[in-house]
């Protein structure tokens, strides 16, 4: 891979002064503001419209442990313990096994099985939150409760079942970003470490390890940060208890008992309660905003530590100093890790007994890691199987073709695929110029610093909790525009939403562009502009492409962002116009129905329309994937 | 992407061309029968109607108030505090049934012997002072209290049956359950639970109504007769509410619901359809 051209391009490709205020740069600079910008609206907003709680409650909002709203007492202190714990429980339990399993892929398998455990992870990370939700209220729970039965639970809502659940769910973050941390080691350090005469399993925990410790603590910070934004699946596991605190929060026990998180408060019906008292509205949108300030400072230190970790110049950076820039030329790695405190040789002369017990402890680690491995791919085997099994009987060609009867307890889910079909391709529509926009102004125009600054907005805005976007659309667009539920504020949310992925694929495709062509427009004489259209645009359409696929199969997928926004249970076919123009959806009809059914044979209507959704999110990734992590590989190792 | 752009546009051209939209938003408790009464509509008539069910009652009445619907869909009667809220709105009132919110209990409750409890029985546990179902004639096992999550017509009955008024339900927080298939699956697998729920979703299986126990020790089921003749104390009507006189499309769903088919549908999924108070009760 030695024809690829750094990151940014600039070196080769800076945009001469005098022409930067082209139609392209414009337009990029315009993309880049509308992203930065609704960030900013968001946090604004949430900030103005949170003030008459803190004046009314001062800081005993977040330090009170009252929340009764009929008695206008708002202490909040409950919901962000609960969110504390819950996301805690998640990354104790996600990050040994995520991490464990990363690096058994990354180091041990070879390449072609590696490559299939990725895509059956990446394809475990698309599985919708709302499907955890319904495994979570049906399964997961009874386990709880029957498993810890001497504890004698209240019941199968803790916070444990909600840290459960939500440990699958960010344990493909953990592994995905620990793999990336991993692979970023150079490998030309693992052969110089092996033709030393460490084993494989020393390489790993001399050169390896070491090297990728800020990229692992990096990925487990971006995976908490998803923990503490997730609100339906939580919604429906937790015990949505308000004002309870344990004896003893440290205690384990403690955990077995019922709780609120913020995000469980949020998707719950107290929202609609709350609009037009702006005392109760004010309290729950700060909520919101301590969300999005706890959450945004773990994926901000996250997101710096990941750029900082998976920097090519990190290890020389630390090692020597001012070289930083050439890391990528393997003769001064090599120098760099002579100057490394040198990683211990095994002795020749070392006791048979020493290399035994050696062995055994390397053998029953990297067992360990394998084993984790085989829950993660494990994991996505049981659930899929789980939900077709449920779900299969279902599907038929009437329950794909006829709209909802009796219901949910009859007919199919024809114009819940429209509407989600509609919001997907709204959303898809709303995302590609931003995305591209964010991309050029990444990969082209922007220098290191500035490029690193706007790669920690966009991590920032991946790990926005996506009820957030919900509430920010109910304000905006329900509410301010008068729009009522429409399809167009549901796609502009999961627009803004899927952003992140699409640019980071396209950024990473510009990335591996090979150098020579961008040399050759240059050569032929053309405009940065004119290469940008001729050249770089053009050849990064696969990045669009599958960038846009992951982005529309997770966005599918969401409930939270467009139940108070777009979605309604029954009724909406086509919709004719923007204000009132509701759409149904896959997820918002599994929300419902899980919580409410009358008719018993909802429930294999229920499972089929999950299977329904995992096949279309299943589907656009199953395509996208290969192209996908090539891509990404070959821009890691740039 | 063009065979998307193609995919779109044929979405959009295919939309046939409604009338007015009519537009439906409430209790989850009303919902079965206001459901299956516009898949009636929609297909008999060609009319195009949206339900959902955000928020509950409470969601039903704010977003009538809101003007985004144009019916709510309510099982508890709009409070005094509703109307402050939306001062300018005219509510009303549409009775299309009865429903009883049950004390509910699961099977293991009832095997031990629990079958009545009298209302200050259940403001005792409710309150805390009774947390063992051996104090109740049960068992030896602890009182799980699932509560509804506000805005659920039955926590309002619930409150004002208690307490006079919900207003002056002591503020005492328990884990939540939402809607009733959840309330029913929740409950239903958890030993010592107690909630409140529609006596329609009491399957007598994994869920149990018991009877209330008046003053003079009489155990009243919340069975028909006894929802009719009020002498079950918590029963409540369902409504449909709009916003002024029904009009339009609304009249003609109201019309529908009201007519002897939408009756039926009211008696289909468990409640009590007008004529059965009349002719059992007053």
């Amino acid at each position: 891979m030695t024809a690829i051209a750094p990151l940014s391009l600039s070196p080769t490709f800076a945009p001469s002064r005098r022409k930067r205020w082209s139609f392209t740069f414009a337009f990029s600079v315009i993309g880049t503001a509308v992203a930065i910008g609704f960030v900013i609206a968001m946090v604004a907003l949430f900030a103005w419209q949170t003030v008459p709680v803190l004046q009314h409650s001062g800081s005993g909002y977040l330090t009170a442990n009252n929340w009764h709203y009929r008695h206008e007492l708002f202490g909040a202190l409950s919901m962000i313990y609960g969110t504390v714990a819950v996301s805690v429980v998640a990354v104790a339990i996600a990050a040994p096994v995520g991490i464990g399993a990363a690096i058994f892929t990354s180091e041990f398998l070879p390449p072609r099985v590696r490559v299939v455990v990725k895509i059956i992870i990446e394809l475990l990370a698309g599985i919708p939150s709302v499907v955890y939700g319904l495994i979570g209220i049906l399964y997961l729970r009874n386990f709880v409760y029957d498993s810890f039965e001497t504890f004698d639970l209240l019941s199968g809502d803790t916070l444990l079942t909600a840290g459960i659940l939500l440990a699958v769910m960010i344990l493909p973050t953990v592994m995905t970003l620990s793999d990336d941390a991993l692979r970023g080691v150079p490998a030309l350090q693992r052969q110089a470490a092996r033709g030393l005469g460490l084993s494989r399993f020393g390489a790993m925990l001399h050169i390896a390890l070491p090297q990728a410790r800020v990229g692992l603590l990096a990925a487990v910070l971006l995976a908490l940060g998803r923990a503490l934004g997730e609100a339906i699946a939580v919604f429906l596991v937790v015990g949505r208890q308000d004002n309870h605190m344990p004896a003893n929060v440290f205690s384990l026990r403690a955990l077995l008992e019922p709780g609120q998180t913020l995000t469980s408060k949020l998707g719950g019906a107290e929202v609609n309660i709350a609009y037009g008292d702006p005392l109760h509205w004010a309290a729950i949108v700060g909520l919101g905003l301590m969300l999005l300030l706890i959450a945004g400072l773990v994926t901000i230190v996250g997101a710096w530590l990941e750029t900082r970790g998976s920097s090519p110049s990190m290890y020389s950076g630390r090692g020597i100093k001012g070289e930083g820039r050439s890391a990528n030329d393997s003769t001064l790695q090599l120098t760099a890790l002579h100057k490394e405190p040198s990683p211990p040789t095994p002795s020749l002369s070392t006791r048979r007994g020493r290399i035994r017990r050696h062995r055994f402890i390397e053998g029953s680690t990297v067992t360990a890691f394998a084993f984790c491995t085989t829950i993660a791919c494990g994991l996505m085997l049981v659930l899929i199987a789980a939900i077709f099994y449920r779900g299969g009987s279902a599907l038929s060609w009437r329950f794909f073709t006829e709209q909802i009867r009796l219901v949910g307890a009859d007919g199919g889910i024809f114009f819940n695929i429209v509407g989600t079909l509609i919001l997907i391709f709204t959303a898809l529509v709303v995302c590609t110029p931003i995305a591209m926009a964010l991309a050029l102004m990444q990969g082209v125009y922007f220098r290191k610093r500035a490029a690193q600054r706007l790669g920690i907005v966009l991590y920032l805005l991946n790990g926005t909790p996506s009820i957030l976007f919900g509430l920010f659309g109910l304000i905006v667009f329900v509410k301010f525009f008068g729009w009522g539920k429409s399809w167009l504020s549901g796609g502009i949310l999961l627009g803004i939403m899927m952003l992140p992925t699409v640019t980071v694929a396209l950024i990473e495709r510009i990335k591996v562009l090979p150098r020579k062509y961008i040399e050759a427009s240059r050569g032929l004489g053309l405009s940065t502009s004119q290469t940008i259209w001729s050249v770089i645009v053009p050849q990064s359409r696969s990045g669009l492409v599958t960038g846009s696929l992951l982005g529309l199969a997770r966005a599918a997928g969401e409930t939270a962002p467009i139940m108070f926004t777009a979605t309604i249970f029954a009724g909406a076919m086509f919709p004719h116009g923007i204000t009132e123009s509701p759409v149904l959806s896959l997820p918002y009809h599994i929300f419902v129905l899980a919580q409410d059914s009358f008719d018993p044979r909802v429930a294999e209507k229920l499972w089929g329309t999950a299977a329904a959704l995992l096949l279309i999110v299943l589907l656009l990734s199953l395509i996208a994937l290969p192209m996908r992590l090539r891509t990404h590989e070959e821009a890691a190792g740039a | 992407m063009r065979g998307w752009t193609v995919f779109a546009a044929a979405l959009f051209a295919a939309a046939p061309m409604f009338a007015d939209v009519l537009k439906i938003n409430g209790s989850t408790t009303v919902n079965p029968v206001a459901a299956e009464a516009a898949e009636v509509l929609r297909a008999e008539q060609n009319m195009e109607i949206h339900i959902d069910t955000q928020g509950g009652s409470t969601g039903g009445i704010s977003s009538l108030g809101d003007g985004l619907v144009q019916i709510g869909m309510s099982s508890r009667t709009v409070s005094d505090k509703d109307r402050q809220k939306y001062p300018s709105a005219q509510f009303t009132q549409i009775h299309i049934g009865e429903d009883a919110v049950a004390i509910v209990v699961s099977r293991d409750v009832w095997e031990s012997g629990v079958r009545a409890v009298t209302r200050e029985n259940v403001r005792d546990v409710f309150e805390g002072k009774i947390v063992n179902w051996k104090e109740l004639g049960g068992a030896d096992q602890r009182i799980v209290f699932f509560n509804r999550e506000p805005g659920r017509g039955e926590w309002e009955v619930f409150g004002k049956w208690l307490y006079g008024d919900p207003k002056k339900v002591p503020a005492i927080s328990y884990q939540e359950v939402g809607g009733n298939e959840e309330t029913r699956n929740k409950v239903g697998s958890t030993r010592g639970a107690v909630t409140l729920l529609s006596s329609v979703w009491a399957d007598g299986k994994a869920l149990i109504a018991l009877a209330i126990q008046d003053e003079n020790g009489q155990a009243i089921q919340p069975n028909g007769a006894n929802i009719a003749s009020h002498k079950y104390p918590m029963s409540r009507p369902l409504f449909l509410l709009t916003n002024g006189a029904p009009s339009g499309e609304a009249k003609q769903f109201i019309d529908f619901v009201l007519s002897p088919r939408g009756q039926e549908l009211v008696r289909k999924h468990g409640y009590l359809s007008l004529d059965q108070l009349v002719v059992d009760g007053k």
